[in-house]
């Protein structure tokens, strides 16, 4: 484990220089906060605001790492490819969290000062989870690209996947409207009630598994 | 002598290039000096031994291991240094290190600093504003704080100055006096290696065209010049390669002793490394 720790240092020190933007990004978060009169769009708003913002700054070290050429020198350390990876989602999935916490503490400090009423805290853990799978989603598709077609590529193949989910919905949308698939929205309503934080939570779990299980398969062969 | 490397029949193939049946063997306590041009195949090999790319057929043990079946326990006795990747620049010395203890079971943080002190690189500030030279011996001071028992260095002289060539290639040498470590160097700089390598493996287009000690390679190989008349009357055999200038022939001849002896009235150089390099890639026979 002191070999992924290691890694994660590194990746670490390399944010560094981003210390002071991150300082800037998260006042600005916060300014945008305060401008809300409701308590609730305080702590939704900031709190999605880092937990996007923490997670994208930590998919920075990947470029860092491409121009240092650094995977050819951590490659001869006494580490396998399976935890080079490991400490990469390590960092990019604590980074996100990090951020969502963040958020969402300083946008409930907010929200009582500001309001001086308690904000109804599950819909609010609903708002900030939302923000983590949206960026995790992201992160999901991302970080595979980059290992296979490195920081520049990989950003691209990000919007073409983006693009193909949306027409895939789309598709989907039309074909169960065509067979005549009722949905019903009560049931919905009532699932998202009571049971959207866990089934939230458990597809960001499945989520970053299977995209770590294709990012260690691509690392696996790749050239470095 | 006990090997800390030996390469057996090494093979890789790309699309436009390939290694042909490498073999290597460096003892222990030695400096081989790893020579070609660029796109010779040395960093394919280097690549190799370190398990960065899959090779399709031979073998590589390291300290009596092989290198597939104990890659993670092997590591941890190997330092490298590349010539065109490190951690990233953003990180000061101070950081390398709280990085590197990490890494390393054996990193020895004291041996580390008296590196960084006695090679005058600044703790604090980050690599990015170092000359090469500061860069190299950052390299050089990271990978021999763990006191590895090998030493990989793929062309870890390009681009320096003579001075800042010199002061590394003094650290090689105090390197292996404890007669336990090893260095494999790769260079194009042939120069350097000639007051500093034990051995020289010669890799020509994928291929190892030779591999000796220093001294019979400098002291043996010889380099005669002659006419085109004086030229038609030696046999083929008598010389390795041979390469026709415009005014006369060069030929690069294995055991200049034995030519002296047969071709009385020779006049014999000692050749460079360089000299042994460039008549062997552009040389006819």
């Amino acid at each position: 484990m002191n070999v992924i720790k290691g890694l994660i240092i590194k990746d670490l020190f390399e944010l560094k220089s981003y210390k002071k933007f991150i300082i800037i990004f998260v006042i600005i978060c916060a300014i945008s906060a305060f401008s809300r009169s409701n308590p609730s769009e305080t702590i939704s708003i900031f709190a999605t605001m880092t937990t996007v913002g923490f997670g994208m700054f930590s998919l920075a070290t990947f470029s860092y790492d491409e121009i240092s050429k650094s995977d050819k020198y951590i490659i001869t350390f006494p580490i396998t490819r399976k935890q080079i990876v490991l400490a990469r989602y390590i960092l990019v999935i604590g980074a996100t969290i990090l951020g969502s916490i963040i958020g969402f503490i300083l946008g409930l400090i907010i929200s009582l000062t500001m309001n001086h009423t308690v904000p109804d805290i599950y819909e609010e853990l609903c708002i900030v989870m939302g923000g983590i799978f949206g960026i995790g989603f992201i992160e999901a598709i991302q970080i595979p690209s980059i290992y296979k077609f490195g920081a520049e590529k990989g950003r691209a193949v990000l919007f073409f996947a983006v693009l193909a989910i949306a027409i895939l919905g789309t598709i989907l949308f039309y074909i169960g409207k065509m067979i005549n698939i009722n949905i019903s929205f009560e049931t919905i309503n009532y699932v998202i009630e009571h049971y959207f934080l866990i089934i939230l939570a458990l597809i960001i779990v499945v989520m970053y598994y299977i995209s770590y299980r294709i990012s260690v398969k691509i690392y696996n062969k790749k050239e470095v | 002598m006990e090997n800390i490397l030996e390469v057996k029949n090494l093979c890789k193939k790309y699309d436009d290039f390939e290694l042909k049946n490498i073999s290597i063997e460096l003892p222990k306590g030695v400096i081989m000096g790893f020579i070609g041009e660029n796109g010779a195949g040395k960093t394919t090999t280097i690549k190799s031994i370190l398990n960065s790319t899959k090779i399709n057929s031979g073998s590589i043990k390291i300290f009596g291991m092989e290198l597939d079946k104990n890659e993670k326990k092997i590591k941890e006795d190997i330092g490298v240094v590349l010539d065109d990747s490190f951690l990233s620049e953003y990180l000061t010395p101070n950081d390398v290190n709280k990085v590197m203890k990490n890494i390393y079971k054996n990193w020895n943080e004291n041996l580390y600093f008296k590196y960084i002190e006695e090679f005058k690189l600044p703790k604090d500030k980050i690599s990015k504003d170092f000359s090469n030279g500061m860069k190299m011996k950052l390299k050089i001071a990271t990978a021999i704080s763990h006191k590895p028992k090998l030493l990989l260095l793929d062309e870890p002289t390009s681009g320096l100055d003579p001075v800042a060539r010199n002061d590394i290639l003094d650290i090689f040498q105090d390197f292996i006096k404890d007669g336990e470590s090893s260095v494999l160097v790769s260079t194009h700089i042939t120069s350097d290696l000639e007051h500093i390598a034990d051995y020289i493996t010669f890799i020509n287009n994928g291929e190892i065209l030779l591999s000796k000690t220093r001294e019979e390679l400098l002291e043996q190989y010889g380099i005669v010049k002659c006419s085109k008349e004086e030229f038609e009357k030696i046999d083929k055999s008598d010389y390795v390669k041979c390469r026709k200038n415009k005014y006369d022939i060069e030929l690069l001849v294995q055991n200049k002793f034995d030519f002296k002896k047969k071709y009385d009235s020779q006049v014999i150089d000692k050749p460079t490394l360089e000299e042994i390099m460039v008549i062997y890639i552009k040389g006819e026979k």
